[in-house]
């Protein structure tokens, strides 16, 4: 709630223009009424002529229209108040969400964070739009009316003012009983929901054991059952909307016959004030009731920023990077790195050096932080403990862009974005050096392939474009790797199985990538591993041995287990 | 929009009753405002008190009616409502049963049926506020304008006029102009949640290439762009509610302008204006959301398409229509198969031809994307050829029962489904009557270490991918007809128990026929054929050996995995 209020508070014209335009719609409604008894008054009471009602006529239109014109822009503003938040929150959102660690971003489960980002800030907007005004005008017109009574005849004021707090009365007696109950049919619901939901997602299961049919009455009696419950739910919240009215329609009776009484019996009240007070006692109900409706929009708005803010006040700490240049030569360091994502895992005693132009080939059982240890050494994660050293300078010291521009990453399923395949290779929209991408795709043997798309390399890839194959996309990466020309390449070779025409080219490729670069493999291949000059064997977070394959073959036994494992 | 007409329409008592107390809800509310207008121009008059206290009764009356009637009205609606989307759900549950697995194959995403789950929540709109208020707002004016007409035909036109204007009129205008708003907001919604998905799967791409700050960018003005659409948008819907009130008001303004003027000049009684007035501005609080009809039908009517363009060109076969299967286990053949989804350029499936004679083992191997698993598509009856033959026990599948066809054969695929249950529930699906005892001696066969009342989260969400895998082995071994069909049975699995239960495997199925796709080359001596899959065609089939010995691309791809980390 206090987030929610501190946005409004940050727009302290906005919250003023609100209560000024909720007065002058407190005035239009009393002058509109006034103006009506005015006339009504004239013709039936004082018997005038119609031509002297002409200017009051004209007055009430002009009331009338300012009314519309006042209650409109009342809504504006709660639009432009909600425009105005939703867009400084999602801005939050995203800044928070670039700054986040790797880890956390690939950790997260995406389809929340676009929910998130769009649907539950768009939740946000009642509650500017239709709440805050609400309330505003809930409080000033009612005050105004009831004042206005009170000023034209005590007893029906007083009358008003005793029966209108058992509006909010019963809201409150009310909530109280449904809101346990509310919250709990709102967990059935998205309960049952999913359950139709995973019915539907499962009926190709259901169907090949042959129990479609037989599921459906399981669906049918939850179906019901929930019918059942929402219907008792909803019995409750009806029964205080009847209670509302007759609570209003009491009001507003006992007010009339007191007026007539007041009239008739004791003669102390004219026709005018009479039928000003009873057109004035329906506006002034209305206003308190509408507020019920808008706490209504404003508990699911509550809900929403609760998450949200949960969001943005999650801290987490992100890559550590300085200003200074990158040395020339980058041979990369890890001393005594600690890691962990905060869970039983933990990666420890990490050790390393990699020198320029070395070929370095991690291996171990699946789960033990190969990918891991690469998204260290490719500065996408941080280490907790210990440091990264980027040739002499620690790497919390370094320019990030720098950085980035000089290593390559290709990841097991590299993401390609909507956009061409020249675009995705040179990772930037428009020109590109043509020449360039061209023997980049030579290079990651894309060309032959290229040759049978009919616009080459401006076909369009990613979400919207041509799907690829994992293979495929592995060389579109390989190809950005030979056109960036970076020092340094992250490679996480491929477990599974490619065609043997695509593992080929891949492995021709690779090779050339090597012969210019440092590079650093997490390996399933033997070839790759033989070659390496420095093979790191991970195993629960810590590096067993690391070595040659020829120092290794005859001295360590789950190195020799590892690659003895093969040929079974 | 037929349909959803005739569902609702099941509930003719409910709609019946609804549309009376809504109109007498409608009726006693105006004739409660009217009467209290009456009352204080009564009373100005010095009448006896009696007639006071008759009138006051009266009003009494009304306004109770007024309430409990609409009390009575919701209940009723809602209850019909909840009934409809009761009927909807299962309708539509019926149909999807009727045409599934086969409509899986054109929508896979659960994003779609995700939607369609939204949809019939969309649709309680049409009963509520679409179907039976407009009928009751038109019985409430017509006996407005009847009770108007008998004071004053002047005043009874203008509201009829203003009338059309509010509940036609404006409408239509409003949804002429918003249709194509709508469509806009749409885009630049899902402009934004594309990028959004971009923006967090290509994150460390993005890092790396040094490219975050600019989609950052991207993304802030494409929030902005969506925001600025709604802003429109809710700006819009205000200025019409503005029409709306302004429309209503005015009424009020002219029929109170034409009473007075006909009191001057006595064509009207005074002592009736008050009570005009205030019955046209009760008339018109219950016109005001007529307005919205138009846009909640244009709701519904999305949802309803949606709902029907799943099931609309899905009635090619039946799965319970067709000749059951005689001999088991049967055969398994393709005879010059061709094969090419719909929307492919080019043929998943070339060429096909082979046999698996019935009782004998065979594994269908290749990289991923070779058409492995789509020539199990075609065996399941999902898909049909585009040329050749598929034959399950030397019939064509065209003429089998497809029930009695999946009936007969075990399968187990790559992606299979766990309902939000137990354990016990996700077993029992295979095997109906299985004994406590008989699911957990298959549970150990799996080396699983489950108790039957665990729960199990919807696509067993709470499972490692081994542990899925295992358990619907674990179904398989509970259903154990004499054919089984198994894609990538094992591939999930470490090497040790892949090995240990390939072996129980091998034991189960002696005698039966089995296909088994797997992408690694294990134990293949053991079966009576290989299948060699490469982009599309049939390499070579043979045993392994023969295979081996010939030195061809299963011999090349045997050398690629030696070269390999076992994983």
């Amino acid at each position: 709630m206090l987030w929610l209020q501190q946005n409004i508070l940050k727009n302290k014209g906005l919250l003023i223009a609100f209560i000024v335009v909720s007065i002058l719609v407190g005035g239009a409604i009393i002058f509109q009424s006034f103006y009506i008894v005015k006339i009504v008054n004239a013709v039936f009471i004082e018997n005038s002529s119609f031509a002297s009602l002409l200017p009051t006529i004209w007055l009430l239109i002009a009331v009338v229209i300012a009314r519309v014109l006042l209650t409109t822009s009342n809504s504006y503003l709660g639009v432009l108040l909600s425009s105005k938040v939703k867009q400084t929150i999602r801005e939050q959102l995203l800044l928070k969400w670039q700054s986040n660690p790797l880890q956390s971003t690939l950790q997260g489960q995406s389809g929340s964070k676009v929910t998130m980002l769009i649907d539950l800030i768009d939740e946000l907007e009642s509650f500017y739009r239709d709440y805050i005004p609400q309330v505003i005008k809930s409080i000033i017109v009612p005050l105004m009316i009831i004042s206005v009574i009170f000023y034209t005849h005590f007893y029906s004021g007083l009358i008003l003012l005793i029966t209108a707090p058992f509006i909010p009365l019963s809201y409150v007696i009310v909530g109280l009983q449904t809101r346990k109950k509310a919250e709990r049919q709102l967990v059935e619901l998205s309960t049952f929901s999913g359950k139709f939901l995973d019915l539907l997602q499962g009926l190709q299961t259901l169907k090949l054991f042959g129990q479609g049919k037989k599921q459906r009455i399981h669906l049918e009696e939850s179906n019901k059952q929930f019918q059942k419950s929402t219907m008792t739910l909803l019995k409750t919240a009806f029964a205080s909307t009847f209670f509302i009215e007759i609570v209003v329609t009491l009001g507003i009776g006992l007010v009339a016959i007191e007026i007539a009484f007041q009239m008739i019996t004791f003669e102390a009240m004219t026709f005018a004030q009479a039928f000003f007070i009873l057109a004035l006692a329906p506006e002034f109900f209305n206003a308190i009731k509408d507020l019920g409706g808008a706490f209504h929009t404003g508990r699911s708005s509550l809900a929403a920023a609760e998450l949200v803010q949960k969001e943005l006040n999650h801290e987490e700490a992100s890559v550590q990077w300085g200003t200074e240049e990158i040395p020339k030569n980058i041979t990369l360091r890890l001393i005594d790195g600690g890691f962990s994502y905060g869970g039983k895992f933990k990666m420890k005693q990490l050790n390393i050096t990699i020198e320029k132009g070395e070929q370095v080939a991690i291996i171990g059982p699946t789960g033990q932080g190969k990918t891991t240890l690469l998204n260290i050494l490719a500065g996408v994660y941080d280490l907790q403990e210990g440091e990264v050293i980027i040739g002499d300078k620690r790497r919390a010291l370094v320019d990030q862009q720098q950085w980035f521009q000089r290593i390559a990453y290709i990841s097991q399923n590299p993401y390609l974005f909507a956009g061409t395949i020249a675009e995705n290779i040179q990772m930037a929209k428009g020109q590109c050096d043509e020449k360039a991408l061209k023997e980049a795709l030579e290079k990651a043997q894309l060309d032959e392939w290229l040759q049978e798309l009919p616009d080459g390399f401006n076909t369009s890839v990613g979400e919207a474009g041509r799907g690829l194959s994992g293979g495929e996309k592995q060389r579109i990466a390989l190809a950005r790797a030979f056109y960036k020309k970076p020092q340094i390449v992250f490679f996480d070779e491929p477990t599974m199985g490619l065609d043997l025409k695509t593992e080929r080219a891949i492995q021709i490729a690779i090779e050339r990538l090597a012969q210019q670069t440092t590079m650093v493999t997490v390996a399933h291949r033997m070839h790759t591993i033989y070659n390496a000059d420095k093979i790191i064997l991970l195993d629960q977070g810590v590096i067993q041995i690391m070595g040659t394959h020829e120092e290794l073959k005859n001295t360590n036994d789950q190195y020799q287990q590892m690659i003895g494992g093969q040929s079974s | 929009m037929n349909e959803l007409i005739d569902t609702v329409l099941k509930e003719k008592r409910a709609v019946l009753i609804a549309i009376i107390l809504g109109s007498i809800g409608g009726i006693t509310s105006v004739a409660l405002f009217s009467l209290s207008g009456f009352i204080i121009s009564k009373a100005a008059l010095l009448p006896p008190l009696y007639i006071i206290l008759f009138l006051a009764a009266c009003l009494k009356l009304f306004g109770f009616l007024k309430s409990l009637s609409r009390y009575g009205e919701r209940l009723i609606s809602h209850e019909a409502t909840l009934t409809i989307l009761n009927d909807l759900r299962m309708t539509f549950y019926d149909q999807l049963e009727k045409i599934t697995p086969r409509v899986f194959t054109k929508y896979r995403s659960g994003d779609l049926l995700s939607r369609v789950v939204g949809d019939v929540e969309t649709l309680q709109n049409f009963f509520l506020r679409v179907f039976y208020p407009p009928i009751v707002t038109a019985i409430v004016f017509i006996c407005t304008m009847f009770f108007t007409w008998f004071f004053s035909a002047w005043i009874a036109a203008i509201i009829l006029l203003s009338l059309l204007v509010t509940t036609v009129v404006l409408p239509a205008l409003i949804l002429m102009h918003q249709r194509k708003k709508t469509v806009k907001i749409l885009l630049e919604r899902s402009a934004l949640s594309t990028e959004m998905t971009e923006f967090l799967f290509g994150f460390r791409d993005l890092v790396i290439s040094d490219q975050l700050s600019n989609k950052t960018n991207d993304l802030l003005h494409l929030a902005k762009r969506y925001a600025q659409q709604q802003q429109k948008r809710s700006t819009e819907i205000i200025r019409h509610q503005a029409y709306n009130t302004l429309l209503a008001m005015l009424t009020v303004v002219a029929v109170l302008t034409i009473g007075a003027y006909f009191v001057t000049t006595q064509q009207l009684d005074g002592l009736y204006l008050a009570m005009l007035v205030l019955l046209t501005l009760t008339v018109f609080e219950l016109a005001i959301p007529m307005a919205l009809v138009p846009s909640y039908m244009e709701e519904s009517k999305q949802a309803m398409e949606r709902l029907q363009s799943v099931m609309i060109d899905h009635d090619e076969k039946i799965d319970a229509v067709g000749t059951t299967i005689k001999k088991q286990p049967f055969s398994v053949s393709f005879h010059t198969v061709n094969f090419r989804y719909d929307e492919a350029h080019q043929m998943t499936l070339k060429n096909i031809n082979f046999v698996i004679p019935q009782g004998t083992r065979a594994t269908i191997v290749g990289a991923s994307g070779s058409g492995k698993s789509t020539i199990f598509q075609l065996l399941l009856d999902y898909y049909s050829p585009s040329s050749g033959v598929v034959c399950v026990a030397g019939q064509p599948l065209e003429s089998v029962c497809s029930e009695d066809l999946w009936s007969k054969t075990t399968v187990m695929l790559q992606q299979n489904h766990f309902f939000y249950g137990t354990v016990r529930d996700n077993l029992v699906l295979a095997k109906d009557d299985a004994s406590d005892a008989e699911l957990l001696s298959v549970l150990q066969e799996m080396e699983l270490d489950f108790e039957l009342d665990e729960i199990i989260y919807e696509k067993g969400e709470n499972l490692s991918g081994g542990e899925k895998q295992r358990l619907a082995l674990a179904r398989v071994w509970l259903k154990n007809t004499p054919v089984w069909l198994l894609d990538e049975p094992f591939s999930a699995l470490d090497p040790q128990t892949e090995r240990r239960i390939y072996e129980r495997m091998m034991q189960k199925t002696m005698g039966k026929t089995v296909v088994m796709i797997s992408h690694r080359l294990m134990a293949l001596q053991r079966m009576d054929q290989v299948l060699v899959m490469d982009n599309g065609e049939l390499v070579e089939v043979g045993h392994y050996d023969d295979l081996m010995q010939k030195k061809g691309y299963l011999y090349d791809l045997k050398q690629l995995e030696n070269n390999r980390l076992p994983s």
